[in-house]
This record gives structure tokens, sequence and C-alpha cells, in this order.
């Protein structure tokens, strides 16, 4: 006995009326998104450039020194430079830069726009009974649902790319953001409001320093989920890592698969040691709110 | 306990009489390769009464599967000038065999351009794109013209790579783009037309899109360069084709293929080395695909239902019987 469904006219007829509202708004609107969008689409362009034209021992250089600046930890420098040479010995070189690139900047991007909503948030309830089903939505949806509409409206490329990492690398930057200030001891807030201090010194001074190893979790998370959203986004045409991955499983060849696979799992432990090491170095009481 | 036993019984004749006849069709990851794999499942189920399995695949894990593992035993719509090498050297020495070719007629992959760019610029061979890369910007690099090739993963990508080059596309200022997966390709090609943008990239027909976006395939000045040219080095991975010649794509050849193992089912060779269909037809069918949004399943149904005189050509005339039988329950349901 199979459910009671609409007739397949008015199922049909659904379907296609969003497609074609969609078709309308991408004639409309497309080339006006793609302009706005410009200035990201310039920065993941020549970010990525700079990383391909940089020499890999000034890269290796300059990064290990960052490394050891944020986390004072040899074991994690070295992890970097084994795992990175052993990503050029195998050639993924080029190819790792180029995901590097973009994670990089689409972490940025999230981060931008994820703190300041997890602020929102956690200030207000209907801030947050709005984006939680909202969030769980950008978590859970099967990412070609919003890829399709992506293309139609910006073409291949980066910025799509970006979007479609965005899309599902925000959620935890947002949730972690709005949790760690609301764990934060609310004796501490009346204080500094009892000094005088304003709502906005206060937010900064005070609550963000405190909340920080959690909204440094969920940058962590951000930066893991951008990484695993790859391959989707090399689905639309992004060069890097993710397309070498495509091209083992569209060709069967299962080499190739597990060394870009595993470039890609070596990125992200590094930076996951990275972010955790930095988090934890500076106790959170002498934290003077600078870095 | 005896009716426990005769339930346990049945249950054992059941799947015993369920291994007797497996055959599994590969069912393609384009809209005329599925499709033509549903109207086989369904005319060698209805019509000759064989336990027929689906499987999902695209055509070189479907090659690679059969060369492998002897699954799945039929490759309906298979376009023979995109196999590997290693799968034509099984055909020829019969560890597979191919048993039929123009199982599509007219089947062809090129590149296209849309038809409100053909009507502005009077284009109708790459070579006169070519000329206009300022027409067709890269969107990574406005000074570079963009075409978009097959995407990563395809067999086609080997040609497109190679046609690039024979071209000397990049000399004349041009930059491919990679559409990353069918997916991409589409809405890309999609976004294009909705936004009328100049577009030129690869497509192929038999497909709805070619109808429903009005892409026009290029010719090229230089016609078909030749079967050696073709085979021995556009059709080989970029490295092993050291010379290329620029050449239009020769018109693509569909053939079916099974495994040796179903030659002894020997209606089914029969059935399959008769079916054929114009081009045209299933550009038409494709179309109704789309409009319905319907699954592969209903397409080869539809098929069924309106094309009685051609299919019927391809059966005997009780398993045509059959059919319009099992078809008018259908309608009935």
């Amino acid at each position: 006995m199979s459910f009671p469904s609409l007739d397949k006219q008015t199922i049909t007829a659904l379907k296609k009326s969003i497609d074609a509202t969609f078709r309308e708004f991408a004639s409309n609107w497309g080339e006006w998104f793609t302009e706005l969008l410009s200035p990201l689409h310039w920065l993941l362009i020549n970010f990525e450039k700079l990383l391909l034209v940089t020499p890999w021992y000034v890269f290796l250089g300059l990064t290990s020194l960052l490394i050891w600046k944020l986390t004072i930890n040899w074991k994690i420098v070295l992890g970097f430079l084994s795992s990175f040479i052993l990503i050029g010995l195998v050639g993924m070189w080029d190819d790792t830069m180029r995901t590097l690139a973009i994670v990089v900047i689409s972490t940025f991007v999230c981060i931008v726009i994820g703190i300041p909503v997890g602020i929102l948030m956690s200030k207000k309830e209907t801030a947050k009974k709005i984006m939680l089903p909202i969030l769980d939505l950008m978590q859970t949806i099967p990412s070609f649902v919003y890829l399709i509409p992506v293309i139609m409206l910006f073409g291949l490329g980066k910025v799509p790319g970006l979007i479609a990492i965005c899309f599902f690398a925000i959620p935890p930057v947002i949730r972690f953001t709005n949790l760690g200030l609301r764990e934060i001891d609310k004796d501490l807030t009346e204080t500094a409001h009892a000094l005088g201090l304003k709502p906005r010194h206060i937010l900064l001074f005070v609550e963000l320093p405190l909340a920080r190893s959690v909204i440094l979790g969920g940058v962590n998370q951000t930066v893991m989920m951008s990484l695993a959203m790859v391959v989707i986004a090399s689905m639309i045409g992004v060069r890097g890592l993710g397309s070498q991955v495509m091209n083992a499983v569209g060709n069967g060849y299962l080499g190739l698969g597990v060394i870009s696979g595993l470039s890609i799992v070596a990125l992200a432990i590094v930076i996951d040691r990275t972010i955790q090491a930095y988090s934890n170095k500076k106790d959170w009481r002498n934290n003077t709110g600078n870095n | 306990m005896k009716r426990f036993l005769t339930i346990v019984s049945l249950l054992m004749l059941m799947s015993f009489s369920a291994k007797a006849d497996d055959i599994k069709i590969a069912e393609l990851n384009w809209q005329s390769g599925s499709m033509i794999a549903n109207i086989d499942a369904y005319i060698l189920k209805h019509g000759y009464g064989h336990n027929v399995e689906i499987v999902p695949g695209g055509i070189d894990a479907t090659i690679q599967s059969m060369m492998a593992t002897g699954e799945p035993n039929i490759f309906g719509e298979a376009w023979t000038s995109l196999l590997g090498d290693g799968a034509k050297d099984y055909i020829k020495r019969g560890l597979l065999i191919q048993v039929r070719d123009e199982v599509v007629v007219g089947a062809g992959e090129g590149f296209y351009i849309p038809d409100y760019i053909a009507l502005e610029y009077g284009f109708t061979t790459i070579e006169q794109v070519l000329e206009r890369p300022d027409l067709f910007p890269h969107p990574e690099d406005s000074s570079k013209g963009g075409i978009v090739i097959c995407p990563e993963g395809w067999s086609c990508l080997k040609h497109n790579n190679n046609l690039f080059r024979a071209f000397d596309m990049e000399a004349k200022g041009w930059k491919t783009i990679d559409p990353g997966s069918g997916t991409g390709l589409n809405s890309a090609w999609e976004g294009a037309v909705a936004k009328e943008q100049p577009f030129v990239g690869y497509y192929w027909e038999p497909t709805s899109f070619v109808g429903k976006l009005g892409l026009v395939k290029l010719g090229a000045d230089v016609g078909y360069a030749g079967d050696d040219n073709w085979t021995n080095c556009i059709s080989l991975a970029v490295e092993e084709c050291e010379n290329p010649q620029p050449s239009a794509w020769p018109t693509s050849a569909t053939g079916t293929i099974i495994t040796p193992s179903i030659q002894l089912n020997k209606d089914v060779v029969d059935y399959l080395s008769k079916r054929s269909i114009d081009g045209k037809v299933v550009t038409a069918m494709l179309v109704w695909f789309d409009d319905n949004q319907a699954t592969a399943e209903e397409a080869a149904v539809e098929f069924l239902k309106q094309y009685p005189l051609l299919w019927s050509k391809w059966v005997t005339p009780e398993v045509a019987e059959k059919l319009t039988t099992e078809l008018t329950k259908d309608l009935l349901d």
C-alpha cells in the first residue's frame, strides 16, 4: 500500500517550475552576483599563483617558522616538513599548493562571516532560533543540490568552489562561537559591566578571550570540513588534490587515489595539530587579549 | 512445524530458481545509455522471461568490470571509439563479443556553441571560433579564451586534450576549462545559455540537452583527418600521441558488447544483434525524458509504448505479443 502522493503531473509541474524560476533568476541576476564576488575571485586566483610560484624551500622555510611561532612544538614542525617533503617527492606539490590556497581563503572567509554570526546568535535568542535550522540544513543537504544553482549563477571556477566549501564548512565555527560565548561564567561579564566597561569592550576584551579555545575548536573543525569538501569542489572544476582524486576514481587508478587522498590527510593533520597546539599554548587566565 | 518446513522449502526453491537466469545489464550514466539499458531489461524480462538485474556504471567502470569479472553481461550503448586498448584487445581475442554496431544511428561528440552565438557570428567550424578568443574569455584569465572540455575521469578527456594540441589552441590564446564532472558540465552550459553568454565546449548527441538548449555542433575546416590519426594518436593519452593532426570528430560508433557467458542465450544475442534506433528518435525520447522529469525506466516504457513498429522488428512475433500484453497492463495500472 504505497503512500497517496500527489499525481505525477503536479509533481512534475512543481519540479519544472523550480527549474524555470531559477533559470529566470540566473539570467537576471547572474552577472550581478559574479561582479559582487569578483574581489574574492581575484584573491583566490592570485593567492594560488603566489603559492605556486614560491620556490618549495622558501615555502617550507617560512611555513615552518610560522608553525614554530604558533606552537613552540618541534614535533609538529618536523611532522609538517616530513609530510610535505613526501608530498613533493610523489609529485603532488602543485596540487597541494592549489588545494592549500583555496582552503586557506575559504577558511578565512568562513571565519570572517562565521564569528560575527556566532556572536549574534549568542546574544539574541531570536537569532539563535532562526540560525539553528539554517545551520542544520547547511550541514546535511547534499552538496550537489546547491552546487547546481551555484554553477548556473557563477559559472565554473574557484568562486563557486569557495561557496560550496564555505556552505558546508561554516556551521562549526558559528556553532562553536555561539557555544563558547554562552558558556562563559556570567559572574565575569557582570564584574566587567560593574567596572564600567561598555558592551563592545566587554565582548572584545573579556568574552572573546575567555571563549577563545572553544572558538578555535570551531575554526579547527571548519578547516577539516573545508578539506573534506575539496573533492566535491573539484566536481565543479576546482583543480588541486580533489581533481586528482576524481581522476583516480574515473579511471580506476587506486595508487593515485591513495596518494592524493593521503596528501589531503597530511594537510589536515598538520593544520589540525597546529591550531590545537596554538589554542592550548597560552593559558586563558594569562591572555591579555593581544595575539 | 509442517508449515515452517513448507515455507523454508518454498523459499529455497525460489532462491534456486532465481539463480538460473541472471543477466546483469549495465545502466550507463548518460541518458540515452540508461534508457537503452532499461529497454533491454524490459524486453529481456517481460518478453523472454530472463531474470534481469540493472547495474550502474560509466563507460570505463563498466568495461573494466566486464574484462576483470565477466559482469555486467550486457553493455548496451558502448561508444566503441572511447574504449581503451585493453577492451579492444579483449574483443579481438573473443573474450568480449561485440554483437552489433550502430546501436544509435548518427551519434557523435564534438565542440558545440549556443545557437545565439552561431546566429550572431556565423561560426560553423572550430577554426573560426578559435580565431576569436576575445569572445569567450576564460573565467580565471580574461586575456585568454576558455574552452570547456570533457570532465576529469571521462574517456573523452584524451581526445579533447589531443585536439587542443592538434589545433594549436594554446598558441592561438586559449586555455581549457575543466568542468569537474558531468553535473559541472551541464550546469555550466545551462547557466551560460540562461544568461545568453558566449560559451564553447564539449558535448555529444543524442542528448535532450542539445535539443533543449539549442546547441550547434561545430565542424572543422580540415575535415576528418583519417582513422590512423584518430585511433593511433588522438584517442591515446597525451604522452603517447606525439604528433596529433587537427581533425573533425568522427561519427561515433556505438556498439553492444556482451560477455561470452551470455552467448549461450541465443535469443538474447539474436535480439541484441537486431536492436538499433535512429538518433532522431533517441533525441525525441530524451526530450520527453527531460520534459517529464522521468526515470530511465519510465522513458524505456514510454519508448516501447510509442514505437511498437520499431521494436517489433527486433523480437520474434511471440515475444512481441507478450510485450504488447505487458505494456497494455501497464496502461491500465
